[in-house]
């Protein structure tokens, strides 16, 4: 007999008996100040928060240096060559959670899945009339039941460890920085 | 097989060492005390985890089956492992196939607990753990002393040798932050480099087909998007049904794991990455035996993140190593018995049952009462050290006899003014503590004196 059919046999026999699977909440309203609470939250995990209309110019003031900037904004495919030695990757960030300061982006935004991790810097640009209160909200919002995209990713702040002595370091093997630019309705 | 205590006094000859550590991990419980206390319904979040996974566990089986049914539509390749060895040789079967010799890895409990390491590195694989602590403890040829911070055990100057030896560093950098800057370079090389990368499941989802990998450091996408190869590794007991039960999940692990409203990333995968291939390992490895086990299988709703680790008084003084299983800590007290009963007979003695655990979990294990239940088995099992068997029974007569406690009672009381300090210091439980000051008279003289009677 194969190991799955053994595994599933042995589930079935020993599993107890039936549990209701409990209603999920539906998610808080949002906050009146989400905006100013969300820009906090990234604040607080490590990223920085600008909110202004003015994309390009926040941009260019934040990493006047950066000399190999990929932009994702159009959603044109990635074809840029080497994945490693970018030093600034842009892309829209389709949701934000106010409570933990998580943007929610999906792999058709990224171009290549491995863009917003291999980056020196990321910026991610969210438009203030996407956010949500918590992670309730979040799931209920994105329909990931009905459309899943092969890859998503909630991104809280840039990479970061406290792997030695609880430490906290920013930039562990991914992006040294993130900065998300809140654009007003 | 040396006990947990012989381990743990072995740990504790550095004192230094061990009010570090102890510090260190009661400073992560204080984070989650206070990320927690910002969510009013933070007690219902937890009731509601506990409820989806008993639910779960309760149609594991076909969960299992629809969690397969959607990967394999998804276009993943669905495998299945009865034990640690077939997880192992899967793995390398598929990193064979492909020609594949450099696997880079994001934290996994579960090849920790297969062992996957040591046996890839015999068949001529070479093995990079991408995670910095686990890549600290793999440098260190030792085994995670912590399920969310592997090398907690370990100062920053120990490191900083470890780092001076593999990476070139000074000797004397102590640095975390330029010795965690050291090894960004050659992680970053291995990763770019890879063949294929192995990572861990935080969560499956029956709905999707899709898992979830949760990190911080990003070294799990790092390394699945940019090798043609991503091999996910999970135990059977980590589906949940609905994609929005994650909402709930994510709110509780990071809260409870480093008092982090979530990690930095939280990885949805459901496809492969064109043009790439994406592996699903489910193992089994002893948890449907478990799910068998009606008072313990709710052990198996843990989603290791650890906070009983940081909250409890024992681990916190005696160290991740000193429990001699993979899962160290209060869960892993409670699941390595069911593992190997004999082996780790003295793990569920490694606590002091004050409850801490139970009420920091966030899948509301009773932990505590699991414990309590697993020295039973010890017992049962004849599995108690020969002292430890007599004192009990002797015990066991004086409480269950009102004339011989109460006398047993009055002799202890002269006793403790009579007996010297040193004297009791030479037994097992007088080594660590001062004897009381003996009372005059016990509380039933007491209150039968006053009247009250």
């Amino acid at each position: 007999m194969s190991s799955r059919q053994e595994i599933l046999d042995a589930v079935r026999r020993n599993r107890p008996d039936a549990r209701p699977l409990p209603d999920l909440p539906t998610g808080a309203a949002l906050p009146h100040d989400a905006v100013e609470r969300f820009a906090a939250m990234v604040r607080e995990v490590g990223g920085e928060a600008v909110i202004t209309g003015d994309v390009s110019t926040a941009i260019h003031n934040r990493y006047p240096e950066a000399r190999r900037v990929i932009s994702m904004m159009d959603g044109a495919p990635f074809t840029a060559g080497s994945l490693d030695g970018i030093d600034l990757v842009i892309i829209r960030g389709e949701l934000g959670v106010v409570e933990n300061g998580a943007i929610w982006v999906a792999e058709s935004a990224m171009g290549h899945r491995a863009l917003p991790f291999v980056t020196m810097h990321l910026v991610l640009v969210l438009r203030a009339t996407d956010l949500v209160a918590d992670m309730h909200g979040a799931y209920a919002a994105l329909g990931l039941e009905r459309r899943t995209p092969g890859f998503g990713v909630f991104i809280s702040g840039p990479s970061k460890t406290a792997d030695i002595e609880r430490a906290l370091v920013i930039g562990a093997q991914g992006p040294r920085s993130l900065m998300v630019v809140i654009t007003p309705p | 097989m040396t006990t947990h205590p012989e381990a743990a006094e072995a740990f504790a000859q550095d004192a230094e060492r061990t009010a570090w550590h102890d510090q260190a991990l009661w400073f992560v419980r204080a984070k989650r005390d206070q990320v927690t206390r910002a969510i009013p319904e933070w007690e219902a979040l937890r009731t509601l985890a506990s409820g989806i996974k008993a639910h779960t566990l309760s149609r594991l089986d076909e969960y299992l089956e629809q969690f397969e049914r959607n990967a394999l539509a998804n276009g993943v390749v669905v495998h299945w492992a009865a034990d640690a060895d077939e997880h192992n040789r899967i793995v390398l079967g598929i990193l064979r196939d492909r020609g594949a010799t450099r696997l880079v890895k994001s934290k996994s409990m579960l090849t920790e607990e297969c062992h996957l390491n040591p046996y890839l590195e015999a068949h001529g694989i070479t093995v990079v753990d991408s995670d910095l602590g686990e890549r600290i403890v793999q440098l260190g040829r030792e085994a995670p002393s912590h399920i969310v911070m592997p090398a907690i055990h370990k100062r920053k100057a120990e490191v900083g040798a470890l780092f001076a030896e593999h990476f070139g560093t000074s000797p004397d950098e102590d640095d975390p932050g330029r010795l965690a800057d050291a090894a960004r370079g050659p992680l970053r090389s291995a990763l770019f480099g890879a063949d294929a990368a192995l990572t861990g499941v935080n969560f499956g989802v029956a709905e999707t087909g899709g898992i979830v990998v949760c990190t911080n450091e990003g070294n799990a996408d790092l390394g699945v998007h940019l090798a043609p190869i991503h091999i996910a590794c999970m135990g059977i007991e980590k589906l949940v049904p609905r994609v929005a039960d994650l909402g709930v999940f994510l709110r509780l692990l990071a809260r409870s794991a480093t008092g982090q409203p979530i990690t930095a990333y939280s990885s949805h995968v459901v496809t492969p990455r064109a043009p790439g291939q994406l592996h699903f390992v489910i193992v089994d490895n002893g948890r449907s035996e478990h799910l068998g086990r009606p008072e313990f299988r709710e052990a198996l709703a843990c989603i290791r993140c650890g906070a009983c680790l940081n909250t409890c008084p024992v681990y916190r003084r005696s160290g991740g190593h000193s429990y001699g299983s993979t899962i160290p800590g209060p869960i892993g007290a409670i699941l390595s018995p069911g593992v190997d009963l004999a082996k780790h007979a003295s793990l569920p003695f490694a606590s002091t049952l004050c409850g801490s655990c139970g009420d920091v979990c966030p899948v509301k294990i009773d932990i505590p009462q699991q414990l309590y239940r697993w020295r039973q088995m010890v017992g049962r099992a004849g599995l108690l050290p020969a002292k430890k068997r007599l004192t009990m029974t002797l015990l066991g007569g004086v409480f269950g006899s009102r004339a011989w406690y109460e006398w047993c009672g009055r002799m202890a009381r002269v006793a403790l003014r009579v007996v010297p300090g040193w004297l009791a210091r030479r037994t097992a439980w007088g080594r660590e503590r001062e004897l009381p000051v003996a009372p005059k008279e016990s509380f039933r003289e007491w209150y039968q004196r006053s009247g009250r009677g």
